[in-house]
């Protein structure tokens, strides 16, 4: 059973009373939430995602809630519960399933050690994995847009899963992420996206999420052995530009990226450091030309 | 030489013929080297760091000399590894690089 399986009655009946359980990648989270707003989002976004059956283990129990107070009435807003408990301040009402969205990253960046949780986006080709790693504004999600819209598949536009023990990157993928300047480059270069209304005015500017492909959601279970690291950094008016980038460099970037490689002492740095020693590494300059962007990836796949 | 966690206070530095260099002990650090760049982790303090080429070298001539290394002969033996005269401004790069793996406590200095 999937998302989309369910009758818009049952999902929102999910949603506002017993909690809709959906397996992402390899957590189980049941969600809960009054906005339609969230109905709808999840309805076009996790479509194809897996509804977990009640009796399954639910990670996370996490709600997207109407917050209490007299601003309901005036300035209605939006505030994310996990386990019951509030761990942000309430945004405004029409930012409810952003805050669900980011809300989710916290609780996977903050609860899930059993990887080293990596704040990159991660797409794959041939089977191996290219993780992203940067800070924001970098132009990281919407080159992983664009190369998904070419054929790579998404792992995560937003957090690489390092599996400790087999070293390999475990997909969970949800919703891309866009901001600002990058909704309508990626609007313009993906005719087929299915993107939710743009927000405008959030903390970040204005957000709108692309849909996952299905094809990547149906992979959720396959990992992918790491294979390239790429540090990128838009800069307008810039030639797309793949230079080296040192081994060394490259995992400092990764400890530095990581949520939790803290938390895992040298079990961690050994991690880390084969994923690098797997991972052909480097940097990526460009101005925005997404089409440059793709064909020079596509050549490094063809190169290794 | 890129760091991650917190800084320490300077160690106790000398540079005196009677005194030796001495590497953390081998089994308290895990480390890589990619192209003479060392990125290692340290169990002592929990930090991990990105030595610079010559930080590289300083160190793995310690790590051969668990009992201790004379500055003099630390200075010869990098010049040789390294290719470059063993001269006053080598001396002094060594000397600074000593007292960063120092703070970094990857390295302390002993009467012999």
């Amino acid at each position: 059973l999937i998302v989309a399986d369910l009758p818009a009655d049952e999902l929102r009946r999910r949603l506002r009373q017993s909690g809709l359980r959906i397996r992402v990648g390899p957590i189980v989270a049941e969600i809960r939430s009054p906005f339609p707003v969230v109905e709808s989002a999840i309805a076009l976004h996790y479509a194809a995602h897996d509804v977990a059956m009640p009796a399954d283990f639910a990670d996370f129990h996490v709600s997207v809630e109407r917050a209490p107070g007299l601003r309901r009435w005036l300035k209605p807003q939006a505030l994310f519960r996990f386990e019951g408990n509030p761990p942000f301040r309430p945004l405004a009402a029409n930012q409810a399933f952003a805050l669900f969205e980011w809300g989710l990253n916290w609780c996977i960046s903050a609860h899930c050690h059993q990887y080293i949780v990596v704040h990159a986006a991660v797409i794959e080709r041939a089977g191996r994995a290219m993780l992203l790693p940067a800070p924001p504004g970098s132009g990281k999600s919407t080159l992983c847009a664009a190369l998904v819209s070419r054929g790579w598949r998404l792992l995560s536009d937003e957090l690489a899963l390092i599996d400790i023990a087999t070293r390999n990157i475990v997909p969970i993928p949800r919703p891309i992420s866009l901001k600002n300047d990058s909704i309508g480059a990626i609007a313009r270069f993906w005719s087929g996206a299915a993107m939710s209304p743009t927000v405008h005015d959030t903390l970040k500017g204005s957000v709108c999420h692309v849909q996952p492909p299905v094809a990547s959601v149906r992979l959720a279970d396959r990992s992918a052995v790491p294979g390239w690291i790429i540090l990128p950094l838009s800069r307008d008016g810039e030639p797309a530009q793949l230079s080296a980038l040192s081994k060394s460099a490259a995992f400092m970037q990764l400890v530095d990226s990581a949520f939790n490689y803290n938390m895992h002492g040298r079990v961690g740095f050994d991690a880390l450091a084969d994923v690098v020693a797997a991972s052909e590494c480097f940097r990526f300059t460009y101005g925005g030309a997404l089409d440059e962007a793709a064909q020079m990836f596509d050549r490094l796949v063809d190169a290794s | 030489m890129a760091t991650t966690g917190r800084r320490l206070p300077p160690a106790a530095i000398d540079l005196d013929a009677t005194f030796v260099w001495r590497p953390v002990a081998a089994n308290a650090v895990a480390w890589r080297e990619w192209d003479g760049e060392i990125v290692i982790y340290n169990d002592v303090t929990g930090d991990t760091h990105h030595l610079s080429r010559l930080g590289s070298h300083v160190l793995q001539s310690l790590l051969l000399h668990p009992s201790g290394i004379a500055f003099d002969t630390l200075v010869i033996d990098v010049a040789r590894h390294v290719d470059v005269p063993e001269d006053v401004h080598l001396a002094h790069e060594i000397e600074r690089t000593l007292r960063d793996l120092a703070e970094l406590r990857l390295a302390n200095c002993d009467r012999a």
